[in-house]
């Protein structure tokens, strides 16, 4: 009796949750799963099993290999500079210890700015013609490239924006990280004799790497899942700036093949799972060290 | 000549905290000065001059011979032993050792000598490849110890070391500080505020109250002939016992009773009578009469303290005789004993 009503009083905290879990995320999930073994479109609702025809025309699709290769190089270059002009920035921030909460508040901002619009944003400032970024390189004579038009310079301009909006992310979390390490460490290893190069590599750089480490999974993963950037710049059909994410939305929103777009789901899930998997292991094995 | 040689050293925080208030002290290659005196006395902030840690406001510090009152600490040859063990999370017990070597460039063999040689010495090879929070706090602090030493610094400097560790610890760790300093002959200038450790550690004790030095002599010196009321109180446990009275005709009268004899030196007037309860027996007859209040057994004596008509007293005696509260009892000064303190400076009368 205790028991069963234990077990009832249980179900009634984590049921709700349960319910909405399976309701949204699993059943979607596994019907995703099922879609990706047939012809289904978007448009009329007669649809028949093709085995895995699907997923050959993944593998074999010039533009996936394509999406995975520029998603890649995308969320390599905008972590890897978010996190570099971050890290740097919260470095510099030390020095600045009084006017340092109003800095922290103005660089932050971009952060807190919706992707979508921020996408907008931009289109006005790297406007070919009459955007304040050519404006600005015309009144200094210097070479104006059309940013979000030219071929060369497209994806360097969303890897641009993305820097701009989450450079402060990486900053913040490296700020918390440098103001963890408690000052007896930098005073030992003053008395130590230690440099100020050797404080940084051996003392600070080990100690917040655990954060940064932390921060750099969190970009990652969301970098991977690029949409609205592309999206509010290029549009998801762009064969320069398309990734996987609007590679996904093109086949089956704008081309209707649900049971091809459900294959390309199925297949970029497996690669974000493997991938998180991996980046947690060693993140792990950080902080294991050092917490 | 002296090896450290503080001159006028003043440190005022911004905020206008006067926390040391021109100190002059003089300490000799070898030696262990223990600064001793009550939180806020400014006897950290003088070791973090002497360290570097903490730049003063007035005055000099000469560190064998050279000049080094500004100078960084990695510039004063100096180790340091930080309350809270300062340890480097992220490297273990052999690394953090080894890190004041690697810093100064110690070829590798070489330095893995000197690490085993240290972590041998202190007892701490098993652990040579732990990490400190996986050690207990002693260990950890004889890791700090291990880090302050290798490298044979001209100076070494422990900030209470000892205050974060349980009596047992505090005990064997502070022999061993101890038995390592006479071995190295390293200056070292140690911080506490447990009057106990620093009797037990200090060739010399500097008692600091309220950023000034009280009295700089060896611990039988300051115990015996404390320099003034502050530190005949501060050191000693349970506290020296005081009674204020008058000088009349030679005589020290206090309550109405003649306590004998009052020192030449004091002129007629209010003078404190002082005498540690080593000195005061108990009996029928003697110089006051009081009740006893509280009879405290500590297995080697007994403290017995007892309400007389002009104050508290405390007397040790023997462990073998009980004392009954509520007694009546005679208490009886031994005159060897009794210091005698200016009533309106504190200062000791000779």
């Amino acid at each position: 009796m205790e028991r069963s009503r234990g077990g009832l009083g249980r179900f009634a905290f984590v049921g709700p949750t349960l319910v909405l879990l399976i309701a949204f995320n699993l059943f979607p999930l596994l019907y995703n799963v099922v879609l990706s073994f047939t012809n289904a479109e978007l448009v009329g609702d007669g649809w028949k099993w093709i085995g895995g025809r699907n997923y050959e025309r993944v593998f074999t699709d010039a533009r996936f290999g394509a999406a995975v290769r520029r998603t890649a190089w995308f969320v390599f270059c905008a972590v890897g500079l978010e996190l570099g002009i971050g890290f740097a920035t919260a470095l510099a921030l030390q020095a600045f210890t009084r006017v340092r909460a109003v800095l922290v508040t103005a660089l932050l901002i971009p952060m807190m700015l919706s992707p979508a619009v921020m996408g907008l944003f931009w289109n006005l400032i790297l406007n070919g013609n009459h955007g304040i970024t050519n404006q600005t390189l015309d009144a200094l004579s210097l070479p104006q490239p059309q940013w979000l038009t030219d071929r060369e310079w497209k994806l360097f301009s969303v890897i641009l924006i993305d820097v701009w909006m989450w450079t402060p992310f990486l900053m913040l979390i490296s700020m918390a990280g440098l103001a963890a390490i408690p000052k007896t460490l930098y005073e030992a290893a003053e008395v130590d004799r230690a440099s100020r190069w050797t404080v940084f590599r051996r003392v600070t750089l080990p100690l917040v790497a655990p954060y940064l480490g932390l921060a750099v999974l969190l970009r990652f993963t969301d970098a991977l899942k690029q949409f609205d950037l592309v999206m509010a710049t290029q549009g998801p059909n762009d064969t320069s700036t398309q990734t996987l994410s609007t590679l996904l939305y093109q086949v089956t929103f704008r081309d209707g093949k649900v049971g091809l777009g459900s294959a390309y789901a199925c297949v970029i899930l497996v690669l974000v799972i493997a991938l998180a998997t991996v980046f947690t292991r060693y993140l792990e094995t950080i902080q294991r060290r050092t917490a | 000549m002296s090896f450290v040689a503080i001159r006028g050293l003043e440190k005022t925080y911004p905020g206008g905290t006067r926390a040391v208030r021109g100190i002059d002290l003089d300490i000799a290659e070898g030696e262990f000065v223990v600064l001793l005196g009550p939180s806020g006395c400014g006897k950290t902030t003088t070791l973090r001059m002497l360290a570097g840690l903490e730049l003063p406001t007035a005055g000099t510090i000469e560190l064998a011979g050279r000049e080094v009152t500004h100078l960084r600490p990695a510039l004063r040859d100096i180790g340091f032993v930080f309350q809270f063990y300062g340890l480097y999370p992220h490297m273990t017990v052999a690394e953090n050792v080894a890190f004041p070597l690697e810093c100064a460039g110690v070829p590798r063999e070489e330095r893995q000598n000197r690490v085993r040689y240290m972590l041998e010495r202190l007892g701490l090879e098993p652990l040579a490849s732990k990490y400190p929070r996986t050690l207990s706090g002693g260990d950890q602090q004889r890791v700090a110890l291990a880090r302050a030493m290798v490298r044979r610094p001209a100076l070494s400097l422990m900030d209470e070391p000892l205050g974060t560790l349980d009596a047992e610890r505090r005990a064997e760790m502070a022999e061993l500080i101890r038995a390592q300093q006479i071995q190295q002959r390293v200056t070292t200038v140690y911080v506490t505020h447990d009057q106990e450790e620093a009797m037990r550690l200090a060739d010399r004790i500097v008692v600091m109250s309220g950023g000034e030095i009280q009295q700089a002599a060896s611990p039988m010196e300051v115990y015996d002939s404390p320099a003034n009321r502050f530190v005949a109180h501060f050191v000693g446990s349970p506290a020296m016992n005081e009674l204020r009275g008058r000088v009349e005709g030679g005589r020290f009268l206090c309550g109405g009773a003649d306590l004998g004899p009052a020192p030449a030196s004091a002129a007629t007037g209010e003078v404190l009578f002082g005498v540690r309860p080593e000195h005061v027996s108990l009996g029928e007859e003697g110089h006051l009469h009081g009740e006893v209040l509280v009879d405290e057994y500590v297995g080697s004596s007994r403290f017995v303290y007892v309400q007389t008509a002009v104050g508290r007293i405390t007397a040790r005696v023997g462990a073998a005789e009980p004392w009954r509260p509520g007694a009546a009892v005679a208490l009886k000064f031994d005159g060897k004993g009794v210091r005698w303190f200016d009533a309106a400076t504190g200062r000791r009368l000779p």
